[in-house]
């Protein structure tokens, strides 16, 4: 569905991905995991556009993504809830919501899943006429999410989904990951919590300086060395 | 006249001013609040919205005090053409001096509108000269007190007066259901708080910024037409002065805020007004500017706008 | 130096030239040494606004009413219009010439110090204010009267000469020199005084005030972290600015005897700031180009051209051409000029290329191999480790953070935060992404006030220090998103740091004394030395953006340690480090530690690095503190276990193993 062939990124001068290659089967949650600075949310940012890759391709359903614009990408069916919620802050949360939205050419099936978006989330429903701004950290990222789903997208892209949230959110949070994914939707899950994103993964990828290092089945990669010692903290 | 006249009448005088500034600085703060730009050029679409709309009477052999069916069919044929014309004349100001300078720092485009408006000015004046020109009494001045109501004051309201009114309120309350109803007007303020996210819900921001600039642009024209029916009088520096002023407006209420840039509107006109009468003409600019230094260094984001942290 | 031996033969002619060239004029009859000279004013202006603009990097729009101060104090000082007692004598122009200068300074800082705090593009329209405003007070302060009912405190009283200006003005006196019938000695006058001006700001620019001004033109927030004080700096870039307005203003009304408000509106602003953009904003040589392509334009190609158009327009009979004046698009070539340079050559004429320089096309940074291993004692600059010595304990810990909490909005970034920094120790502090880690460092250097707390350093308080306050003090910091001064060299980076450890004001950097030329030498001395020691010996030169990502991480460090600081606070250094790397840099900051006795506090990601390193950590989640203790502890602890790792994790693998 989706396939990164040796894309490299730059920031000016600086090279934040140096050849990734990477890909994404339908009806997976893949994880892209990390440290800081490791090239994750740049991977990002070049599948959706933002950021540009300087050589290699990005290729989605048949399309070559690199040459496309952010909003053709988008409707191409790629949505994505960005690192740090990047809620619209002065609008209300049916506001964002709509936003989602606002690719889709079937205006007709928005209600439905506005509907769909309240059931996940009971608490946005709660608070639809109130502004972005003023919701507590967890409530936007339900937001983030709950926009990003209304693009009803083939393929969400999750960054950090679990940042600034209370333990018991992040469990929260990741129980919906894991039935958006039963739904249907695709996820390609970018996280610094290591062992969330790999229990709920299929695969997941190791990045390191730009880099892939690591990539295999997730429940593999919770047992390899490498990652036991470098992102789960074990000796 | 008694003293409460004068006061009635200097309030009348500041609101049909301040309806003009107000739809000035509705163009300065939208542009302001999706690229962060002070579109120093402005000021000078306005001023060639009142030269392009009297261009545009003159073609349409209207440079007599309209009648009956012409007030409903010329004038607002007028108001569309000049509004049409200002419109794209402000987009491609965009895609020429401002577009380029997308990624640069904040001051370059800045400078490039500083040039712009310069090109403006020198055009206006090269067309028209530089003595002030006459421009026709197209719009019907009727005293209404004395000949609708026979009420015999000092006090002087016309039809013009009402024009202004009737022609602002409508733009306005247009502009408010654009912005907060319809979907391109949700894209725009979504890209003016947070450009990438919004280009991540896949809204063309190229596509809402060429918007921007198009209404900014149609509401200068209205303003400059609305000024030449008004006053009767233009002149090619006319707008750096209005320009400022409604810049004023803008910060006042909130650089960004719309609902501010028209209250900052009328507030400046019944401000230039009441200072023109009760303090002197020569020192309204000055009175002026100095309530824009005293809100930019005091309260930056205007009298009502919210403080929002920046991010370090 | 030797390379360049022509140098000194090249400004031989130039200054043969300068002084040939009224000879020269008269001679062949041109009668330009006039309008040479008015045009050296403008340049000279260019030049003082270049100061704001270009070094500083504030946007002034309204430079001209400077000048108006400059020539308006000149004027009513030494004419007769407003009887100035200072009229008359013989060498009152030299006299008024630096009060002038003066009272444009003191205006400068009066009209700067309100208005600085505010953002850029807010601070160029504030001073297009004052630009309008100086010419309505000088208009209307010709005859003022107040009158209240009927009372009249204040009756036509003439402050500035009004409408009708200021006629005549006293010109200088030398004894012997025509100044009242020759063009020539106001020639020399000017170039005296611009050239005088143009060694002054040479010096400036190389001096530690001049890296303040770009360091803040770069990245005021950074600037303010690494000890410059940006309020002061911007306002004394203002008033310095200021004060050549002040010398050209006093100049231009003597030469002309008669100055009008008309002659400082906004167009005259704008013009110096074509002169100054043209050029290349920052680059001396580049204003003076830019000065004189533009007066040249200005006064000869515009006639010129307009005379070979009409002489075309009527050997074609083109009536529209013959009767054509191109000077009337004065101002539109000016705007035109501004977009055109803007949009195809930002940098302007002389100014430094500002495109991305090509990057080597190697797998890896070429100097990570050399740097990846181990650092040297012996490579630890020896003052800094005297430096270190220095330091007298006034009490157990040297930071001391207690109860520290911050709100944005209705978000808790930090929860009533403890943390206590021994002397010597290096201090772990770590937690998820969005955990308040780096509003931790924030509201600890200054940037952020917080809502309640104490925060004391070596025993003395730091909250509501601004940040450069906070630097003097001995803390420096790092960034999590590098934040170098990106369009200055590597070296100048480095030497910013130093900053507020040097002590040369502004006679100092133009006179360079003994002390200052000791103490430049010594601070580049240092920073050498520094630069050699994190492994950037051999690149003083380049400017920092052009650097690999790894370089750009030293450099920060190298830089931090610049400001000579007694607590290092460093956010996530290893971000974006190979393993190898980060081993490297666990290796330098132990070594900081060891040898230099300099605390830290560490924000990192990398376990192996914050484990290995760590005397004690303090985790932080959520905004609160949930842990604190020794490294093993740490590990074991199960609420931080539960923060990074989430709850359930075991269980929840079991099942999923048993499943697959």
């Amino acid at each position: 569905m989706l396939e990164l062939t040796d894309v490299h990124t730059y920031y000016g001068n600086i090279r934040a991905l140096r050849g990734i290659s990477l890909s994404v089967a339908p009806g997976e949650i893949v994880t892209l995991i990390g440290a800081n600075g490791a090239g994750k949310t740049t991977t990002l940012r070049t599948i959706l556009g933002t950021a540009r890759a300087r050589h290699g391709t990005v290729r989605f359903n048949g399309h070559q993504l690199d040459t496309l614009t952010t909003d053709r990408i988008v409707r191409l069916g790629i949505a994505q809830s960005p690192e740090g919620r990047r809620i619209f802050p002065r609008m209300t949360v049916l506001e964002n919501l709509e936003l989602g939205a606002f690719a889709r050419p079937d205006r007709a099936a928005i209600a439905p899943d506005l509907d769909r978006v309240f059931t996940l989330f009971p608490r946005l429903s709660e608070r639809s006429a109130q502004t972005g701004g003023t919701l507590s950290g967890g409530e936007q990222q339900m937001l983030a999410i709950g926009r990003a789903l209304m693009a009803r997208p083939a393929l969400l892209l999750l960054d950090e989904p679990s940042m600034g949230l209370s333990p018991i959110l992040v469990d929260t949070i990741f129980r919906i990951i894991q039935d958006i994914n039963r739904q249907g939707t695709t996820i390609l899950l970018v996280e610094q919590n290591a062992r969330m994103a790999l229990r709920v993964a299929h695969r997941g990828y190791v990045m390191q300086t730009g880099r892939i290092v690591l990539h295999d089945a997730a429940a593999a990669l919770l047992r390899s060395d490498l990652v036991r010692k470098t992102y789960l903290g074990e000796k | 006249m008694a003293w409460w006249e004068v006061l009635v009448q200097q309030t009348i005088n500041g609101l049909t001013r301040g309806a003009v500034f107000a739809l000035i600085a509705l163009g300065y703060t939208m542009v302001y609040g999706i690229i962060e730009l002070i579109n120093f050029a402005h000021g000078d679409v306005f001023m060639l919205g009142l030269f392009v709309s009297l261009a545009w009477f003159t073609l349409l052999g209207a440079t007599q005090t309209l009648t009956g069916w012409q007030l409903v069919t010329v004038l607002p044929l007028v108001f569309l053409l000049t509004m049409l014309t200002t419109a794209v004349l402000n987009v491609a100001i965009d895609r020429a001096a401002y577009r380029p300078l997308r990624r640069s720092t904040r001051l370059a485009p800045l400078i490039t509108a500083i040039g712009v408006s310069f090109m403006l000015e020198n055009v206006a004046l090269l067309w028209k000269g530089p003595a002030p020109i006459a421009y026709p009494d197209v719009f019907p001045s009727v005293d209404i007190l004395r000949e609708w109501f026979g009420v015999d004051s000092a006090i002087f309201v016309t039809t013009k007066d009402l024009l202004v009114v009737g022609a602002t309120i409508p733009l306005m309350l247009a502009l408010h259901y654009f912005v907060s109803r319809t979907t391109w007007g949700k894209a725009m303020r979504a890209t003016a708080q947070d450009r990438e996210t919004a280009e991540a819900m896949g809204i063309n921001v190229e596509r809402t910024i060429l918007m921007t600039f198009f209404i900014g642009g149609a509401l200068a024209g209205a303003a400059g037409l609305i000024q030449g029916m008004y006053y009767n009088i233009g002149q090619w520096w006319m707008g750096y002065q209005a320009g400022l002023r409604a810049f004023t407006a803008a910060v006042l209420g909130g650089i960004g805020n719309m609902a501010g840039a028209a209250l900052g509107g009328f507030f400046i006109g019944f401000l230039s007004a009441w200072s023109d009468q009760y303090i002197s003409a020569r020192w309204t600019n000055a009175i002026v500017f100095a309530i824009l230094i005293l809100v930019l260094v005091f309260r930056p984001h205007g009298l009502m706008g919210e403080r929002t942290p920046e991010k370090v | 130096m030797t390379v360049n031996a022509r140098r000194p033969l090249g400004w031989a002619a130039l200054v043969a030239a300068l002084v040939a060239y009224p000879f020269v004029d008269r001679v062949l009859g041109f009668q330009t040494v006039h309008a040479v000279s008015d045009g050296m004013i403008y340049v000279l202006l260019a030049l003082g606004l270049n100061i704001v603009v270009g070094y500083a990097g504030l946007l002034d729009l309204g430079y001209a009413a400077f000048f108006a101060i400059g020539a308006y104090s000149m004027g009513l000082l030494n004419s007769p219009v407003l009887g100035s007692p200072l009229y008359g004598h013989a060498w009152s122009f030299w006299v008024c010439i630096w009060i002038a200068a003066a009272v444009s300074a003191l205006l400068g800082v009066a009209i700067g110090a309100p208005t600085l705090r505010v953002r850029g593009d807010y601070l160029a329209i504030i001073t297009l204010g004052f630009g309008e405003i100086i010419p309505v007070a000088i208009r209307n302060l010709g005859d003022v009267t107040i009158e209240i009912g009927s009372w009249r405190p204040i009756e036509r009283l003439n402050l500035t000469g009004g409408e009708n200006g200021v006629n005549p003005v006293g010109r200088p006196y030398l004894p012997g020199v025509p100044f009242e019938t020759d063009p020539v000695p106001w020639y020399f006058l000017i170039l005296v005084i611009g050239a005088a001006s143009l060694w002054a700001m040479n010096r400036l620019r190389d001096s530690r005030l001049g890296r303040a001004w770009m360091a803040i033109r770069e990245d005021e927030t950074a600037a303010d972290c690494m000890g410059v004080n940006p309020i002061s700096t911007k306002l004394l870039a203002f008033a310095l600015g200021a004060s050549f307005s002040g010398f050209a203003g006093s100049v231009y009304a003597a030469k002309l005897q008669a100055i009008t408000p008309g002659a400082f509106e906004f167009q005259v602003s704008i013009m110096l700031l074509c002169m100054v953009v043209l050029g290349g904003a920052g680059s001396l040589k580049g204003v003076i180009l830019g000065g004189m392509l533009i007066t040249l334009f200005d006064r000869v190609v515009l006639t010129q051209t307009t005379f070979m158009v009409r002489a075309l327009g009527r050997t074609l009979g083109v009536s529209a051409l013959a009767t054509a004046d191109l000077t009337l698009w004065r101002w539109f070539f000016f705007g035109l000029g501004l977009v055109l340079v803007m949009v195809l050559r930002p940098q302007g004429l002389g100014g430094r290329r500002l495109s991305p320089a090509p990057i080597a096309d190697d797998a890896e940074d070429p100097t990570s191999p050399d740097v990846a291993s181990a650092p040297r004692v012996d490579a630890i600059p020896g003052w800094l480790r005297e430096r270190a010595r220095g330091g007298v304990a006034a009490s157990p810990a040297i930071l001391d953070v207690r109860g520290v909490t911050k709100r944005f909005g209705g978000v808790i970034a930090l929860n009533e935060i403890d943390l206590v920094v021994p002397h010597g120790a290096i201090i772990g502090l770590i937690g998820p992404n969005g955990a308040g880690k780096t509003t931790f460092f924030n509201v600890v250097t200054g940037l952020v006030r917080p809502d309640a707390g104490r925060i004391t350093f070596d025993g003395a308080n730091l909250v509501g220090l601004r940040p450069n306050a906070v630097v003097a003090r001995g803390i420096a910091r790092t960034f999590q998103s590098i934040r170098l001064f990106q369009n200055m060299t590597v070296l100048e980076n480095a030497l910013v740091g130093e900053h507020c450890r040097l002590a040369a004001t502004v006679p100092g950097a133009v006179l360079r004394p003994p002390a200052v030329i000791a103490e430049e030498a010594r601070a580049h001395a240092r920073a050498r030395e520094l630069l050699e020691f994190v492994g950037l010996g051999g690149k003083e030169h380049e400017l920092a953006r052009n650097l690999p990502y790894g370089d750009q991480r030293r450099l920060e460090i190298a830089r931090a340690l610049a400001t000579e600081p007694r607590l290092l606070l460093l956010d996530e250094p290893s971000a974006g480090m190979n393993p190898r790397e980060a081993e490297t840099l666990t290796d330098l900051i132990g070594l900081l530690r060891r040898e230099l006795a300099l605390s830290v506090l560490l924000i990192e990601h990398h376990m192996e690095v914050v484990m290995g390193i760590s005397d004690r950590i303090t985790v932080l989640d959520y905004g609160t503190r949930i842990a604190e203790g020794p490294p093993a502890a740490i590990q074991r602890d199960a609420r931080v276990i539960e923060a990074y790792l989430g709850t359930g994790y075991e269980q929840d693998l079991a099942s999923r193993t048993s499943a697959s």
